[in-house]
């Protein structure tokens, strides 16, 4: 298996909870391929370095994700992830993982939502600590 | 070369064109049409639901996303709340010959057979009397008008609370079965309708352009939920239908791949349409009889602009542009947060809201889309969360989901305009500008604040920052530039949309409209045609 490949089974299990199949991956690759994921303004060393990070485990998606929604969101993980989330979507295999209720009702998804939203504030928290240096390196390192 | 012996020769192809034809043909004249003519691809599996699509294509990336994810919203591109249908990209592929420069304003051109109305989500809401105040005629001549498009078409719709704002007319077929959420939303009207209406706000079934039964060689809705992504069976009404039909018809000759840059004219009257066949390039003219322009408010315009410039070396201004402004409110159903949905329901907007304006003709229309198979991505995307926590919050909001898109009218102002710019050489760019009314932030503000509130009183609620002001150009409500005039004054047009320039030269699209009241004008667009058609010498 390919980085590639190996990233987008990360990606897909931090979205889906579940590997991808190789179709998935295949298209994935084909994305990458065609040029639009990394487009200029989206590839710079920062946003190199944050997916690298991210490839680690689904913990550290989740960490550079969060800080990559605030700070960074046209960068390169972001494509990325919007990426395998479309892919997702759109074949019956997967549109489940992405697109069915898991709650029981309102009251079940008002304490879940306090929940995830408390959970994304400290990831936000924790990713300042992490990235706020790395992102000095990289602008440190010069070039793109 | 003679346009085929015709009595009348048209160019364009949309929802006016289509049904100045068939009028035309119906009172026996003989008709030329000259169109691009960008066909539609034929549609994939079309008994399948959207559900199982994604099951049963080999490649259902290809078909949801393009062949170069084209459909993929990614953070930071301008977009909507749903990604544009990779294979209705044809409707708005431009051609070489057609150059728009544009201020203020974003606009689209269609090239396909059908024209832009074949992105048309079939809203039909007749203009009233107060609507056609700036009209030369009343209601009761375009009446009888939208009577017969409604019987050549099919619209659904209901006499409920929203006919104080939109005249019932005749053949008005049943409204289609309202989906969970729909059907929640209108019970819960029926317990606030007094509290509501105070506050003017009244709530109702839309009108829509589509079969609830059979007819003429089109399929009555079996609520596959494709609405959004081509209507496979025909139920949902576009103006290539007609256009199928015309063409077997006797007396009608349809020219496409033909685009039409000028017409030729001396004293007063049109002598020769000049066209470019797009095959192999080579300029060619027809001789008219008669010529309709039904191209759609710009190109017409640029038409018009192109041949005075051509004939005169005029440059001349065509004030009075118009457009809709919208704005997308997305809501979600308290009641409904969490429930599952079923993706087999009609699509497009099956409810209504309409606000009392200040005065009756500044009517505001919201038209509600309880979404169910448009794409999650590009609401999961636009959330202030991580993408997953995003995902989980689009997954159990996905049944409580709904948009309304809330209407603004407009009027003819001096400062939105078209001119023509003219290089070396033959070719010309339509420059349009568009400045919108100084009171319309204020006018937007007010209509937002009134939507919410109503959407509160149905149990729903808006988050907060997520309302999206569409940028002008997006309603594709283009009208304005060639109005009709009951003064005899250049570059404008009588009642019956004959031009005071030319004797025989008719405009049938939107040019004409001297006001554009805050619905879609589609159907009036079609009413006004086939009206003219009746009037024609």
């Amino acid at each position: 298996m390919t980085s590639l490949e190996r990233e987008c089974d990360t990606f897909c299990r931090y979205l889906a909870g579940v590997e991808c199949g190789e179709r998935v991956r295949a298209k994935y690759r084909e994305a990458h391929e065609l040029g639009v994921v990394a487009v200029d303004g989206a590839n710079t060393r920062f946003d190199r370095a944050l997916v690298a990070f991210a490839r680690l485990g689904t913990f550290s998606t989740r960490l550079a994700d969060a800080h990559a929604r605030l700070f960074r969101n046209g960068g390169l993980l972001r494509r990325k992830l919007v990426l395998v989330l479309a892919l997702l979507e759109t074949h019956a295999d997967t549109v489940g993982r992405v697109d069915a209720p898991t709650v029981s009702g309102p009251a079940a998804f008002v304490v879940e939502t306090a929940l995830r939203l408390a959970v994304f504030a400290l990831l936000a928290l924790l990713g300042l600590l992490v990235f706020l240096p790395l992102r000095a390196l990289c602008a440190l390192g010069g070039g793109r | 070369m003679s346009a085929g012996a015709s009595d009348v020769t048209i160019v364009g192809s949309g929802a006016s064109a289509v049904h100045f034809v068939q009028t035309a043909l119906d009172r026996g004249l003989r008709v030329t049409m000259v169109d691009v003519g960008r066909p539609r691809p034929a549609p994939v599996r079309p008994d399948d639901s959207f559900a199982k699509l994604k099951a049963k294509l080999d490649d259902p990336w290809r078909y949801f996303l393009g062949s170069r994810f084209e459909s993929v919203l990614f953070p930071g591109k301008k977009g909507e709340y749903y990604g544009f249908p990779p294979h209705k990209e044809y409707i708005f592929e431009g051609v070489d010959d057609y150059a728009v420069e544009a201020q203020g304003f974003e606009p689209l051109a269609s090239f396909a057979r059908g024209g832009l109305a074949e992105a048309w989500t079939g809203g039909s809401f007749p203009f009233n009397d107060d609507e056609l105040e700036d009209f030369p005629f009343r209601y009761d001549e375009l009446g009888p008008f939208y009577d017969e498009i409604a019987r050549r078409i099919g619209i659904v719709g209901a006499d409920d609370d929203l006919a104080r704002f939109m005249p019932v007319h005749r053949h008005l077929d049943a409204p289609l079965d309202l989906d969970r959420h729909a059907a929640l939303l209108l019970e819960r009207y029926a317990k606030v309708r007094e509290r509501m209406n105070a506050d003017g706000a009244f709530f109702g079934r839309s009108r829509a352009a589509v079969l609830r039964e059979d007819r003429d060689g089109r399929k009555g809705c079996d609520y596959l939920g494709r609405c959004l992504w081509t209507c496979p069976r025909e139920s949902l009404y576009t103006p290539a239908m007609t256009l199928e039909r015309l063409l077997g018809r006797p007396g009608f000759t349809y020219l496409d791949r033909r685009f039409v840059t000028h017409f030729r004219f001396e004293s007063g009257k049109v002598r020769a349409l000049a066209v470019v066949d797009l095959a192999t390039r080579r300029s060619e003219e027809l001789d008219v009889e008669r010529l309709v322009l039904a191209a759609g408010t710009l190109p017409t315009s640029k038409i018009v602009l192109d041949s005075l410039w051509r004939a005169k070396g005029e440059r001349v201004r065509l004030v009075g542009l118009m457009d809709n402004r919208q704005t997308l409110v997305p809501f979600a159903n308290l009641k409904l947060l969490g429930a599952r949905w079923d993706p087999d329901t009609y699509q497009y907007h099956q409810l209504a809201f309409g606000l009392a304006g200040a005065r009756p003709k500044e009517y505001v229309h919201g038209l509600v889309t309880t979404l169910k198979t448009a794409l999650i991505h590009p609401i999961a995307l636009s959330a202030p969360l991580d993408l997953a926590t995003a995902t989980w919050f689009s997954k159990n909001v996905h049944g409580a989901l709904g948009i309304v898109n809330v209407n603004l009218h407009d009027t003819r102002r001096e400062e939105s305009w078209l001119e023509l710019a003219t290089g070396d050489g033959e070719r010309t760019k339509l420059v349009a500008r568009y400045e919108p009314a100084p009171s319309e932030p204020a006018d937007r503000k007010r209509a937002l604040a009134r939507i919410k509130r109503a959407l509160w009183q149905l149990g729903c609620f808006v988050p907060p920052g997520m309302a999206h002001v569409r940028p002008m150009g997006a309603s594709v409500h283009y009208s304005g530039t060639l109005p009709m005039s009951t003064k005899r004054a250049p570059l404008t047009v009588d009642r019956d949309c004959r031009s005071h320039d030319f004797s025989n030269l008719w405009i049938a699209d939107g040019a004409t409209f001297p006001f554009l009241p805050a619905k879609n004008l589609t159907f009036t667009l079609m009413a006004n045609a086939a009206r003219i058609a009746t009037k024609l010498g």
